[in-house]
């Protein structure tokens, strides 16, 4: 404690906060700063602070120097590998044979409708379109006047 | 791997313990490389199989700082190693004397 204070008396606090700065703050920050150039994953990152406290505490300064062709030359090319492989685009999946279909199972043939009589009361003529009722026109409409009067005579 | 000056230094204080483990720091001050040559040759070393890496136990750590890296040299190291070695100090031996000038 006595050598602190005697420090700060013959040094002046500017000085000694200086000095606390270049070797013990500033030494950890910039290093942490440089190694984010490695990507993430790399072990250099870690690597390299955990060695930055290994060398001795006014050393450190000069490590850190050091460093910076360090990170010029290993920690630029892995950043700029992992850029381009992220970059790249997905290998192109080999082009598969797509299998031929098998055939569709064959529509069922239209069954012909069975010829039919009028559906008037009394007519015995037979329709050859499928979708009528009525062999003409005329028994549609006799028919329909038949439908009508009868539901009037239900009123 | 090119067989450089460098690398024999490295290979060299990699071989003054060649089955303890090496850390990043002590060898760039045993070796005299600088860290922007050494970290590098450290990778390729670990592509070519040369040494291999681990981290410290954080639980066998007594002063307060973060877990080092540390490489161990492999079979193929140590032969690999110790040729780079040999062959520098053949080039070394084998480099002709410069002649001293009559006026020296």
């Amino acid at each position: 404690m006595v050598e602190v204070v005697e420090l700060l008396q013959n040094a002046g606090l500017g000085l000694v906060l200086l000095a606390v700065l270049v070797f013990g703050v500033v030494p950890g920050l910039v290093l942490r700063m440089l190694v984010l150039i490695y990507p993430k994953d790399d072990p250099r990152r870690r690597d390299l602070l955990a060695d930055l406290y290994d060398a001795p505490f006014l050393e450190r300064p000069l490590f850190v120097g050091a460093q910076f062709e360090t990170v010029l030359f290993e920690g630029v090319p892995h950043r700029l590998r992992t850029l381009k492989r992220r970059g790249a685009r997905p290998p192109a999946e080999p082009e598969t044979i797509r299998p031929v279909p098998e055939p569709l199972p064959a529509l069922p043939t239209r069954q012909p409708v069975p010829p039919r009589e009028c559906a008037l009361p009394g007519c015995t003529n037979i329709v050859t379109e499928p979708r009528r009722l009525y062999c003409s026109p005329a028994h549609r409409t006799a028919a329909r006047k038949m439908r009508h009067a009868a539901r009037m005579d239900l009123l | 791997m090119r067989r450089t000056a460098r690398l024999a230094e490295v290979a060299a204080a990699l071989l003054e313990e060649p089955y303890g483990r090496h850390w990043g720091y002590k060898l760039m001050r045993s070796s005299g490389v600088r860290a922007g040559v050494l970290y590098p040759m450290l990778t390729r070393m670990l592509e070519e199989g040369w040494v291999t890496d681990g981290w410290e136990d954080r639980a066998q750590i007594a002063e307060k700082r973060p877990p080092r890296r540390y490489y161990e040299l492999t079979d193929l190291g140590r032969r690999e190693l110790a040729a780079a070695v040999r062959t520098a100090q053949i080039a070394e031996t084998a480099r002709p004397a410069i002649p001293r000038p009559e006026w020296a």
